[in-house]
């Protein structure tokens, strides 16, 4: 009993949309989630023409497919972007420097430039140098800052107008969780923004916002495409562990509930958020500033700058 | 059923002993509970989610002192941190019920109030505590306590749970042998024991469903509702259309999701019959921990600040309010104190306890997967075993966002006082010629206006009584300029449309009317949510009861009329922000449901 695809009903179904349990042919699914992420970029009006996007590439799963999306889309429906990938080298041995030749292939394939910068150029030293001295509590908050700082500091660099990384829902939907649970108010009604520092220069957009990880992996499975997929060595120290497994339940459950979860954080009635509360309420809420020891935006005012912490 | 109340509702002195030993040498324990019975009947208090598993906490090293009174030895660990000794922990927890009574005045003197009762331990202690702040004669004032009647709710959902008539039967004795130490007549003032079943919610209609009885049917409905609660029982037509709308809903959560609104109704309509003001319910950290996780899971995120909060007076002056006094303790300290007091409690709750304290370092029973209440409930009950501060932080999270109007804590006798004071120092400035403000009006009509004084305006979903948020508001597609995000977000194209047109807000019409394509279903296609669910939708929306889906339709039709009234102002030259004219037009809504 041959199975047609659900939206063609012409060819053989072969795989079941995590996200939605359709049955599907292969072109259909890509074709569904091309459309998806297309919306998602025109609902929300990331682009503009003309601008220069900084695909942040690390040679993953997320990033490969959203440079193969971004060209592709790119050139389907003129969005007129000048594209170009973005790499950071933090120097994790074993982890990193495997995942670079892949962006280097990707440079190839997809025929836009690369620019890699290293913490070891930026900053004189290597997240193998850090978690030596720190151990391995707090590393990923480390890392994650200084490759935020990198990123932009590679970006500017470059000229870019805006940064594109590649965020799925499952991520959003972990984040939303954690930020709950961390009790962090002004984060929870922030992180499931598409755009975030739209105000600043750099401005960061998540196309993948609601493309499901499970989604991202078939894509890349079934169009073969060149992407590196271990874990960072650090990972197994991660607070982010015990939601993430909350989250796989969930998608278990119901696969809606990821997309719910982000939802949810977009309906959050935060005070100072879009007139919710009042006046009072709104100069409440902490904003971002600026860090006072190397003038870097910060949301934590007045706590430790993480350059003291780096023995120099 | 005084003897057997001790019997079976208590553990036996060698029995608990014994559970206090093992929690002592610190077994950790998280077996959850097998039984169906306590994970849905909500063993943790009477409107609440079912309750993680509590572990065994830490015991403080022997020769601490309680950090509270620094006199006796600490037996037992609070909030994570704090040894205090069992009389401490009793007091530190009683506080919390006394302030939401007295301090807030949630319980005025002379009224009745009602208590969500299931036999668990946060029921059990609940009980314990309103006992203790009442007093039980209305001529003579008691130091410290208040006058007031008080009605002990018991919705028995046996039917829901599918149990056999001789399970029923003895849950609901159990249940009643739990409660009935404290029943009883005062002088002035009473505490009464009512159990009802949850079918009794299609008490309204009687044998005619039509909605143009709708005003008769109310008044049938309260003396209906009285004698089923006077008599503990519904008719056989009532439990067989019970079962039929519970087992039209095809997704789990879905199912009981709705099994626990319709709990919630009824205990807002019985105790409105019974003319109580206010609704206590047991619902405790962990619970609410809990529920924020399954409720942000279903999309709930802009209703979920309402239900977090000490008071929830969300119908205004049609139903009676909740309020929450336990909500800032864990489940472990009101476990502690059961045991400790020995708490009559119900068969299933002990069982549960029982097997918590014996089990040691066992497996934990298997959580239903496929349930999200269940999964939430164990990933809390993993979060408080592996970093405890944890839990405190997510109600606290949720604290902190914007509540709602009707969350706001009536002005209290000594604030009103003291406005009463401002009021007459101002007169009298008045009279000597300064200018003010005349709040003294306010002081002396505050008293009798505090009660009515409910912001009027909520537009609740008729199925979960949840505020709808700017997008499920009917009416509003008309309204929103650009609609991106919907389709992607919960349910799909057109889900939000879809939900305004039934009337009901995007989760329900998600997860209890539509149909969810079910994983590794037996049909191999699933229809998006927005298509064709409009036919699948249809034996729910028949099923639910009269007033549930009168109110539905009622809400999507007053969307429609206060949209076209909002689309002729917006072409008449009003453009404002998005948010203020989804106020507007909630305003307009609840106007037009008003008439």
């Amino acid at each position: 009993m041959v199975r047609l695809c659900g939206h063609c009903c012409a060819q053989r179904a072969v795989l079941r949309r995590p996200k939605t349990a359709e049955q599907l042919c292969r072109e259909c699914f890509y074709a569904a989630l091309e459309e998806e992420v297309h919306q998602t970029i025109v609902g929300a009006r990331l682009f503009r023409p003309g601008e220069r996007v900084a695909v942040a590439a690390s040679g993953g799963k997320d990033s490969t497919v959203l440079a193969h999306m971004l060209t592709t889309l790119n050139a389907r429906y003129n969005y007129g972007l000048d594209l170009f990938l973005l790499s950071i080298d933090e120097g994790i041995s074993g982890y990193r420097d495997d995942s670079l030749e892949t962006v280097k292939r990707n440079e190839e394939t997809y025929k836009i430039p690369l620019h890699v910068f290293s913490y070891k150029d930026l900053y004189g030293w290597t997240m193998d140098e850090i978690v030596r001295e720190i151990g391995t509590r707090s590393n990923c908050t480390f890392c994650g800052v200084f490759r935020r700082q990198a990123l932009d500091r590679g970006a500017a660099l470059v000229k870019a107008d805006k940064i594109a990384t590649g965020h799925n829902a499952d991520d959003v939907a972990e984040t939303v969780l954690l930020n709950i649970i961390r009790g962090d108010v002004p984060r929870l009604g922030r992180c499931a923004n598409i755009v975030t520092g739209e105000d600043s220069p750099l401005p960061r957009v998540k196309p993948f916002k609601y493309t499901y990880e499970k989604e991202i992996v078939m894509y890349a499975y079934f169009k073969k495409l060149d992407y590196f997929s271990t874990e960072c060595i650090y990972a197994p120290y991660a607070a982010r562990g015990f939601a993430r497994e909350f989250v796989k339940d969930l998608e278990a459950a119901r696969p809606r509930a990821i997309v719910d979860l982000i939802r949810s954080a977009e309906q959050f009635r935060v005070p100072g958020l879009d007139g919710v509360g009042n006046a009072a309420a709104a100069a409440a809420l902490p904003q971002p500033g600026n860090c006072e020891r190397c003038g870097y935006i910060s949301s934590q005012a007045g706590s430790a700058c993480l350059w003291e912490i780096i023995p120099s | 059923m005084q003897a057997k109340g001790s019997a079976t509702g208590a553990l036996g002195p060698a029995q608990q002993a014994q559970a206090g030993q093992e929690q002592q040498q610190g077994a950790s324990s998280s077996s959850a509970c097998g039984q169906q019975q306590c994970e849905q009947a909500g063993c943790g208090g009477g409107g609440g989610e079912p309750l993680p598993p509590a572990p065994a906490g830490p015991a403080p090293a022997p020769g601490t002192t309680c950090m509270k009174c620094r006199k006796q030895e600490a037996q037992v660990v609070a909030r994570g941190r704090e040894p205090l000794c069992y009389p401490c922990l009793h007091d530190q927890l009683f506080a919390k019920v006394r302030n939401a009574v007295r301090l807030h005045g949630l319980i005025q003197p002379g009224k009745t109030a009602a208590l969500a009762f299931s036999g668990g331990a946060a029921s059990a202690v609940l009980l314990r505590f309103l006992s203790e702040l009442r007093n039980p004669r209305s001529d003579r004032p008691a130091r410290g306590k208040v006058s007031f009647s008080l009605h002990i709710l018991h919705i028995d959902e046996s039917t829901a749970l599918g149990l056999g008539p001789e399970a029923a039967a003895a849950a609901r004795d159990s249940v009643a042998a739990a409660a009935a130490q404290y029943v009883g007549a005062g002088s002035g003032t009473s505490v009464q024991y009512h159990c009802i079943p949850l079918e009794a919610v299609f008490e309204e209609e009687g044998d005619r469903g039509d909605t143009e009885g709708q005003q008769a049917g109310q008044a049938e409905g309260d003396a209906g509702l009285l004698a089923a609660l006077a008599s503990g029982a519904a008719s056989e037509r009532q439990r067989q259309r019970l079962q039929a709308l519970l087992w039209s809903v095809r997704d789990p959560t879905g199912r009981q999701d709705l099994a626990r609104h319709l709990r919630t109704h009824l205990l807002l309509r019985c105790a409105a019959a019974l003319d109580c003001s206010r609704v206590a319910r047991g619902d405790c950290a962990t619970a609410l921990a809990a529920h924020i996780v399954a409720a942000a899971s279903k999309g709930c995120g802009y209703s979920l600040s309402g239900d977090v909060q000490l008071l929830d007076a969300r119908h205004g002056a049609a139903l009676p309010s909740f309020f929450l006094p336990l909500r800032e303790i864990s489940v472990r300290e009101l476990r502690t104190l059961c045991r400790h007091w020995q708490l009559p409690l119900a068969e299933a709750e002990v069982r549960e306890l029982a097997a918590a304290a014996a089990g040691g370092g066992g497996e934990a029973a298997p959580v239903d997967k496929k349930n999200i209440n269940a999964l939430a409930a164990a990933f809390i009950a993993g979060m408080e075993a592996h970093n405890p501060g944890s839990v405190p932080n997510i109600l606290n999270t949720i604290s902190k966002l914007q509540a709602f109007p009707w969350n706001e804590l009536p002005s209290t006798p000594g604030q009103q006082q003291q406005r009463q004071q401002q009021g007459a120092v101002q007169q009298r400035e008045q009279q000597q010629g300064a200018p003010t403000a005349a709040p003294a009006a306010a002081g002396t009509a505050g008293a009798a206006a505090t009660e009515q004084q409910l912001p009027a305006g909520a537009v609740l979903c008729p199925i979960c009584l949840a505020p709808l948020a700017d997008d499920e508001l009917p009416g509003s597609s008309a309204l929103s300029s650009s609609g991106s995000g919907s389709e992607h977000t919960s349910g799909g194209q057109g889900a939000a449309a879809a939900a305004a047109a039934v009337g009901c807000c995007l989760s329900c019409y998600a997860q209890i009317l539509a149909s969810y394509p079910v994983p590794g279903g037996a049909s191999g296609q699933a229809p998006a949510l927005g298509g064709s669910s409009a036919s699948s939708s249809r034996p729910v929306v028949a099923a639910l009861p009269a007033a549930v889906s009168w109110q539905m339709a009622a809400l999507a039709a007053a969307g429609q009329s206060a949209a076209d009234a909002a689309l002729a102002e917006a072409c008449n030259g009003g453009s404002s922000s998005g948010s203020s004219r989804a106020e507007r037009l909630r305003a307009q809504i609840a106007e037009f449901l008003l008439e």
